[in-house]
């Protein structure tokens, strides 16, 4: 096998791991998920929920939720 | 309309520095005018592949701190008369100098007087390059036939989607054309099939560009014909005209010509 295939089967690989830890369905079940799950305890706003997947480095991704809580943060 | 294009890769050292300024010569030769912005703040090179570091006495980092004005900034390129302008970035300062409001109101200004306005993104995906993606309609994406960089330019891709570009393109660049055919570097195909963005040029490795910019004149402002109608190809698809494009390159006689139109699926790309 010529190095170029290699390289071609290679670079498949590491992009299928970078596309795939999500797929966009699964991202926005739990999207709304988390936003259910808050809910239960702050008075939020459903339509202004923001969830960042991104990659650290190689290996490791973070999660991080920006949700936007109505009027006084209290306790429903 | 006019609009802004931002030229980046992820990776550095793919030679975004160069398609900036050939790009933008060959832009301004079929008489569109031009302004050319090194937001690569604290590693200033695109006056230097340019020739034109002696005449750039103000830069982008003076503007946006208001020490003087975009006119003041603008270096014109006597080549090219009242066609082709460029904004030199500060070597002094850091990426994160760049304010963001000033910068996005001197991107706006210069949409108004030029027809294109090109940014010469820094590499990475940190600050700079937010800023830069943020502030254009469309997007360049530059990449070399090996493995990291075009990993690294699928995660821009994913990036710049989700912003509300116009367009992304592909520029596949130091194309081992010698290489390519012994098929010892992953082949055109691939990367376009693997990217699933349009290619609107490929250029290959070449001693000639080296030497351009070593002596600050880029190609398009010199005699190989090849070179020069390659970048002109590329100026002419990025305003819209249709040149065909092959994979092997723009002479090639392979059916293959809209390619990137077969590779249109959907990914799953972060």
């Amino acid at each position: 096998m010529k190095s170029g295939n290699i390289a071609s089967k290679r670079l498949k690989g590491v992009i299928n791991q970078d596309r795939e830890i999500l797929s966009p369905g699964s991202f926005r079940v739990l999207k709304k998920e988390i936003g259910a799950i808050v809910a239960k305890y702050l008075d939020i706003d459903k339509r202004k929920i923001k969830v960042i997947l991104e990659q650290k480095d190689n290996e490791n991704y973070s999660l991080k939720a920006d949700l936007t809580i109505k009027e006084s943060f209290k306790e429903k | 309309m006019n609009e802004s294009i931002v030229v980046t890769s992820g990776k550095g050292g793919v030679g975004k520095t160069t398609v900036v300024a050939n790009v933008g010569v060959a832009l301004a030769q079929l008489g569109y005018s031009v302004s050319l912005i090194d937001a690569d703040v604290g590693l200033r090179n695109l006056d230097i592949v340019m020739g034109l570091e002696a005449k750039a006495k103000r830069n982008l980092i003076d503007v946006t701190k208001g020490l003087c004005s975009i006119d003041d900034a603008l270096t014109e390129d006597k080549r090219l008369k009242g066609k082709l302008f460029l904004i030199a970035a500060s070597q002094a300062h850091k990426k994160e100098d760049i304010d963001k409001d000033s910068f996005h109101k001197i991107i706006a200004e210069l949409k108004e007087r030029f027809d294109y306005t090109i940014i010469d993104c820094p590499a990475g995906i940190e600050y700079g390059f937010n800023v830069s993606i943020k502030n254009a309609d469309r997007a360049i994406v530059v990449v070399n036939p090996d493995v990291s960089s075009v990993r690294d330019v699928d995660r821009v891709i994913g990036i710049i989607e989700k912003e509300k570009m116009r367009k992304i393109e592909l520029i596949i660049n130091r194309v081992n054309l010698d290489l390519l055919k012994k098929r010892e570097i992953i082949s055109i195909e691939d990367i376009v099939d693997i990217l699933g963005v349009k290619l609107i040029g490929i250029i290959p490795e070449s001693y000639k560009i080296i030497v351009a910019s070593n002596v600050g004149k880029p190609v398009l402002f010199g005699k190989d014909k090849e070179l020069s109608t390659i970048f002109l190809n590329i100026a002419t698809r990025i305003v819209g005209g249709k040149v065909p494009l092959t994979i092997d390159g723009e002479n090639g006689q392979s059916k293959s010509e809209n390619l990137w139109k077969k590779v249109k699926k959907t990914f799953n790309r972060k």
